[in-house]
């Protein structure tokens, strides 16, 4: 993360993405996004729900496919899932209930194919990492969870992959245990020294973590404008109380408020007519 | 749950066993009920030794054993393939899921007689209706089980790479386990139904036709040990289902 060399690590250009909803209407999800994320920098993705903010990160991911448009992987281009080069960690609890959290963290290398002790000893250095070293053999079932995310995490590390996805991976969690989480993930991603792309619903946490903040419109997602934070690392908790997190944290209100207040209202004059029709029918 | 509240709930169970058998005591003691519909439980008990010594009784044993362990052959392999063949294809589950929910509320034993004339007295035709019996709960499970597989555990298994083979094998299976299980005990349970009543409808060897002839020959006694004997052999049929089940059941929680 201290260094970024100026070879793109991940290039997306022009990525539109388009569907057609059950009624036959089409829905433009993202309209020509393009982006650049640099070797061991940390994105955030923010906008209105419905902007394509998780669509663009399973297409980064190889797990949707656009419309049109480019991404680009190291000079590769993405037509599917690379779990070698890209960890994901999902919004919902994505653990395999019937294993135990160690043979949960190393699923991803016994796809691959890893002999059993060496990818045993792999999943237990990441599940250490993420400070559960101690819950190797208990059930997804028994962690709360914001210890079932911290396994998510060291499931996706174990792949050491160049670029971490994270789609809302604190979005179902309590505004403390988020914050902590957050400081966490700061400081395991200053060890690994990952590309992070995170997709988020929360300013402080977008603020807090990354090194720019891309802000997107309401449907149909654009990228609105990009927000860089000039803050050492790793992040100190103090951060979040300084003057410079407050500034930028109220600018990134003022861009979003403006977003969501037209998506609300687009959703909400879509249902009054819906209503008057009614009547007047 | 607590071991103590466990044994409570065992020391009741048997206390109301007690009480029935006292009940059954007093009332042949009393001489208030005939020993033609209830004989005094020590002239059950008496049975044992002749029954025990009994080549009959043995055939008979065996037959049952054999058609029951042949009916859930029958309806495990067919409502597993069935279930796995139209569970994974969306447009099929959404057919098949209600035909197979409402075949479940059938009286399928109106159908025996069909059973005896296609396979005839023996006891292919308890192998038969036991099988057909218990496929439906099997089949009907298996297709839910696979259709509700949340969607995540496959996006995940993409994420990290698992290969079309893997992703049934370490994700689908494990995934829809639980739910098969379950079908599958019930569908035993209605094996066993299916096989029994059978025999007591239509044949000529197995526990269910002596249960049969003893009350049609008045031989009361023989009648009640052999009830018996048949529930004693339910028990361990469902003892070694329900033990498969639990041994999965304890690996998650």
């Amino acid at each position: 993360m201290a260094e970024t060399t100026t070879a793109p690590a991940l290039t997306v250009t022009e990525v539109t993405m388009a569907y057609q909803t059950q009624r036959g209407h089409t829905v433009v999800a993202l309209d020509r996004v393009s982006l650049d994320v640099r070797r061991g920098e940390f994105v955030s993705l923010i906008g209105p729900s419905g902007c394509g903010k998780s669509t663009l990160l399973y297409i980064l991911g190889g797990l949707r496919r656009q419309t049109s448009g480019e991404v680009t992987l190291d000079g590769q281009r993405v037509t599917g899932p690379t779990p070698r080069k890209v960890g994901f960690v999902f919004q919902d609890y994505t653990l395999f209930p019937w294993r135990t959290i160690i043979s949960n963290v190393e699923v991803g290398l016994e796809f691959r194919g890893m002999g059993r002790r060496e990818r045993r000893e792999h999943a237990a250095h990441n599940l250490d990492l993420v400070g559960l070293g101690a819950f190797a053999n208990a059930y997804p079932g028994e962690l709360s969870g914001g210890m079932q995310q911290r396994v998510a995490i060291a499931r996706a590390l174990s792949m050491d992959p160049e670029i971490l996805l994270m789609d809302e991976p604190f979005g179902a969690l309590d505004e403390q245990t988020r914050t902590v989480l957050g400081e966490e993930l700061d400081r395991i991603l200053e060890k690994t020294g990952k590309t992070i792309v995170f997709v988020t619903h929360s300013l402080s946490e977008a603020v807090f973590l990354s090194d720019r903040v891309v802000v997107m419109s309401a449907r149909p997602g654009r990228i609105k404008e990009i927000l860089t934070v000039d803050e050492p690392r790793p992040r100190q908790p103090a951060f979040s109380t300084s003057t410079a997190f407050t500034d930028l944290r109220n600018g990134l209100f003022d861009l979003l408020h403006e977003e969501v207040r037209a998506a609300t209202l687009a959703e909400m004059s879509g249902a009054g007519l819906a209503v008057d029709g009614g009547r007047r029918g | 749950m607590a071991r103590r509240e466990r044994l409570t709930a065992v020391v009741i169970q048997l206390g109301l066993a007690a009480v029935v058998l006292a009940i059954w005591v007093y009332q042949t003691r009393a001489g208030r009920v005939s020993p033609i519909l209830l004989p005094q439980p020590e002239r059950v008990l008496q049975e044992f030794p002749d029954l025990l010594r009994d080549s009959t009784f043995w055939t008979s044993l065996r037959t049952t054993a054999l058609e029951l362990v042949g009916a859930f052959a029958v309806a495990a392999v067919a409502g597993l393939v069935v279930g796995v063949l139209v569970g994974r294809w969306v447009p099929a589950a959404r057919i098949a899921t209600p035909l197979l929910a409402w075949a479940q509320t059938v009286p399928i034993i109106l159908f025996y007689p069909i059973c005896i004339l296609l396979f005839g007295i023996g006891p292919m035709s308890k192998v038969a209706f036991g099988g057909f019996y218990g496929f439906f709960p099997i089949a009907a499970n298996t297709v839910l089980a696979l259709s509700t597989v949340p969607a995540r555990y496959l996006t995940a298994a993409a994420a990290l790479g698992a290969s079309r083979r893997q992703t049934i094998t370490r994700v689908l299976v494990p995934a829809a386990r639980p739910l098969i299980l379950s079908g599958i005990r019930l569908g035993a349970a209605l094996c066993l139904i299916g096989v029994l009543a059978g025999e007591l409808l239509g044949s000529t060897e197995g526990l269910g036709y002596q249960i049969a002839s003893s009350s049609g020959s008045f031989r009361t006694p023989e009648l009640y040990a052999y009830i018996v004997v048949a529930l004693v052999l339910v028990a361990i049929f469902n003892l070694a289902i329900t033990r498969a089940d639990d041994r999965d059941a304890n690996a998650r929680v």
